[in-house]
């Protein structure tokens, strides 16, 4: 027996765990390359970079924020991690990574909170910086991460690999401080309607920072995957991110403006985008659609939700 | 028990508060005790608001002292009342909507419910049983807040308030948009909370409620006390009496015409607005006549007026201009149609806050003074000081801010715009709200001069002076239907509060 916002939001995933059934279904049935276990872990590891950041932007989101500049934090992490690994070691350079995007959220949650900016603008001025800084360190791809490091992203067994893995830790922690926890209940308050959260004694600074911080947290995570994927650092690399993330959250049934939603959907919604990347790349039609896809499939999504008139 | 042995909670003595020198609370002295319902009446400004403000710490008092369980204290915040045991509960303001009953009632106290991972299905099985218990209907509690009614909201907000275990609980018009089935479901759960000993003061203008629960009522006006008694030694006359009955100065209102045109330009017949429960509206309106429409907050005449400008809509029944039949579909239909609409919420709806006053004048009327889509600057120039002359609008040029004027000229540069768009009715929501004497005065005039012209008026007013003062006649509204209609003799200030109280003009005992 579901109760509160765990049940909710499971009605709002429905639409998007359909067409995924659907185009799973569709996939297996119409193409022989979809149904091999290949095909499933590049899905998995599309899936996962896109997952990771969308974790944290259902959570700015559900309090009524946004971030756009999870794509260049996401970058920037690849960027340092790439590049300083070698001279100061694989694991500090990890955590000064994470701490670094963990203070960009620190950065947009104050800029909303203390210095009114709206999140729109703020995070697009700390996308600008992030990757200001990122093309700085690494004007041009390159650098290196440690062979054993990518090793390990690579294993697989059967149909389990360390990025499912990943996926699957950080969604559930993820799901269990938005769904279970006093701090995601009040997330959900400050969505829902700010005053009445100030007025039940709600502390939204607070709740509000740390949600940015999780934020840039998750697309620091993200960049470490995607750096050790192509085994390199890459400034331009997080250029979709903030757009997939955003469409993965609002589709997965999420509302635009908080307050409603939550982590089972969005991890439908970044399946989804995965998944056509994929579909497109095995009927031949050219990835550059994938734009028009999502742009489309994001008006729909919206459209459907607007219930409420002026 | 008699609630007379019991002790006294709060003890109000000598409180006077003024605003910019103008006094709205005069040595009140006040008492309520322990598990005793106190109803606080009186009309729209009389006080009501500020004295339960400084009772539960939003306000400071400017003399007198206010005794908690007998000690004096300055309650500084709201937190603090709160921390005193004093609970405001204001109409649905505190709930969040998309999440659930259960969610809301323990709001703030979910650290009764585990340490990290809150016990969701014990709250909700706590909350459960208290809504069981102490409410009675049916109330699934893992509904989501928005998906109750107002009458649903109102109880869950009080619940919500009284699982703090408040010793005070205030109640600001509690029952002002329940329907009388869902006012009785909010006693018996107010009844239930007195048995619990929690002392209740809550403001209403519905006299027939106060006989029902209260133990005691308040009647100020004008910021004094005027009756303080026990409910069994009163009747509901006597509280009219004591709310109203004012000297009338007739000195600024002009002077009504002896006889008013038969013409009628305005017809609505059987209009309808279901969403906002407005039924069986019958209304002529005659050329040149001024009608006043009076109504407590929310008795549907609000949703008329704005249905007249097409803000809200007419779910049936007919509407006729000029005899022919007219749809308003919205507001640029009815300004096509003649008609104008001042509202009531002037910094919401009336001005555009930031823009200068020069172009508030002209908004309505650019058309007037455009050609081929842009304005003409020699004509937007002429325009705007033609309007700022009319009506004698003080400020230092046309080119200030609109917010940096008074209130009363800010409203008269609403007029001046409406006044430019020739309208042949104009319906207006509290005309002079906020608005200085001198300023009244003019409008007044204004108003006057513009019905001896032959426009046709609709004021819907609060102010019963006002309405008496400067209407042809007067309808009342009540439970969103005309209740009554008062003209020369009649329009007395008693007669208009009896009927909107509901009361009929044959009881009035």
């Amino acid at each position: 027996m579901l109760e509160g916002s765990l049940k909710r939001q499971i009605n709002l995933a429905i639409p998007v765990y359909t067409i995924i059934i659907i185009m799973t279904v569709a996939g297996a049935i119409g193409s022989e390359y979809f149904r091999t276990l290949n095909n499933y872990h590049n899905i998995i590891y599309r899936v996962a970079a896109i997952a990771i950041v969308s974790l944290g932007q259902t959570v700015v989101m559900l309090a009524g924020g946004i971030d756009l500049s999870v794509g260049n934090v996401l970058a920037l992490s690849s960027c340092i991690l790439a590049t300083y690994n070698t001279s100061f070691g694989l694991f500090p350079t990890i955590l000064v990574t994470l701490i670094i995007g963990l203070l960009i959220g620190v950065i947009n949650g104050f800029g909303e909170t203390k210095l009114g900016v709206p999140p729109m603008v703020m995070t697009l001025a700390t996308m600008s910086i992030a990757k200001g800084l990122s093309l700085l360190i690494r004007p041009t791809p390159g650098g290196s991460i440690p062979y054993g490091m990518y090793k390990f992203f690579d294993y697989k067994w059967g149909l389990l690999s360390f990025p499912l893995i990943l996926i699957l830790l950080l969604g559930s922690t993820l799901f269990l401080i938005i769904h279970c926890t006093k701090f995601g209940r009040y997330i959900f308050c400050i969505g829902g309607n700010k005053l009445n959260a100030k007025k039940n004694g709600i502390p939204i600074v607070k709740i509000k920072i740390t949600s940015y911080a999780i934020c840039g947290l998750l697309a620091a995570i993200a960049g470490i995957i995607m750096s050790v994927r192509i085994s390199s650092g890459d400034a331009l690399i997080g250029e979709t991110f903030a757009l997939d993330s955003i469409t993965a959250v609002v589709i997965g049934g999420t509302a635009m403006m908080g307050g409603e939603g939550g982590i089972v959907g969005t991890l439908g919604g970044a399946l989804l985008i995965a998944m056509i990347s994929n579909f497109l790349n095995l009927l031949g039609i050219n990835p550059m659609t994938q734009y028009i896809i999502k742009g489309l499939i994001l008006v729909i999504a919206l459209a459907g939700k607007v219930k409420k008139s002026d | 028990m008699r609630s007379d042995s019991k002790k006294i909670l709060i003890k109000c003595e000598n409180i006077s508060k003024s605003f910019f020198g103008n006094k709205v609370l005069h040595n009140i002295d006040l008492e309520c005790r322990v598990g005793e319902i106190l109803a606080l009446i009186g009309e729209n400004g009389a006080g009501k608001s500020t004295l339960i403000n400084i009772i539960s710490g939003n306000l400071q008092a400017d003399n007198g002292t206010i005794y908690y369980s007998g000690i004096p204290k300055k309650m500084l915040s709201p937190q603090q009342a709160r921390e005193e045991g004093i609970v405001v509960v204001h109409q649905q303001l505190s709930l969040i909507p998309e999440l659930s009953v259960a969610e809301n009632l323990f709001l703030g106290q979910e650290s009764k419910f585990g340490g990290l991972f809150i016990r969701n299905k014990e709250l909700h099985f706590i909350a459960q049983k208290e809504v069981n218990e102490n409410v009675k209907f049916n109330l699934d509690v893992r509904k989501t807040v928005s998906s109750l009614s107002p009458a649903e909201k109102q109880i869950i907000e009080i619940l919500k308030a009284w699982l703090n275990k408040p010793k005070l609980m205030i109640l600001d018009e509690p029952t002002s948009s329940l329907s009388l089935e869902e006012v009785n479901h909010l006693f018996s759960l107010l009844l239930k909370l007195k048995e619990g000993g929690t002392s209740i003061v809550f403001i209403t203008h519905r006299l027939d409620e106060l006989f029902t629960i209260s133990d005691k009522v308040v009647v100020l006006k004008d910021g004094f006390i005027t009756k303080k008694t026990s409910v069994k030694d009163v009747k509901k006359n006597e509280l009219i009496s004591a709310m109203v009955g004012r000297k009338f100065s007739s000195e600024i209102f002009p002077q009504r015409p002896k006889e008013i045109s038969n013409e009628v330009v305005l017809k609505i017949n059987n209009g309808n607005v279901k969403e906002k429960k407005l039924r069986n509206i019958n209304l002529d309106l005659h050329k040149g006549e001024i009608v006043g429409i009076a109504g407590l907050e929310g008795q549907g005449q609000r949703d008329l007026a704005r249905a007249l400008f097409g803000i809200e809509k007419f779910s049936s029944g007919e509407v006729y201009i000029f005899g022919k039949q007219v749809k308003l579909f919205s507001p640029a239909h009815a300004m096509k149609h003649r008609i104008a609409f001042i509202p009531d919420d002037r910094d919401l709806e009336g001005i555009v806050k930031y823009m200068s006053v020069g172009d508030n004048l002209i908004l309505a009327t650019l058309n007037q003074i455009s050609h081929m889509g842009i304005i003409r600057n020699s004509k937007k120039i002429e325009s705007i000081k033609k309007g700022m002359k009319q009506l004698s609008i003080k400020a230092d040029s046309p080119q200030i801010e609109i917010n940096h004027l008074s209130g009363g000229n800010q409203q008269k540069v609403i007029f001046s715009k409406w006044i430019k768009t020739r309208p042949m009715i104009f319906i207006l929501h509290e005309p002079t709200r906020g608005v200085d004497i001198e300023t009244k005065e003019e409008i007044y005039k204004l108003l006057r001069k513009l019905a001896n012209e032959g426009i046709s008026i609709i004021i819907v007013s609060s102010d019963m002076i006002e309405l008496i003062g400067i209407s042809d006649r007067i309808i009342v509204m009540y439970e969103g239907e005309l209740v009554g209609e008062l003209f020369g003799k009649n329009a007395t200030e008693e007669k208009i509060m009896i009927l909107i109280s509901g009361e009929t003009m044959e009881n009035d005992s």
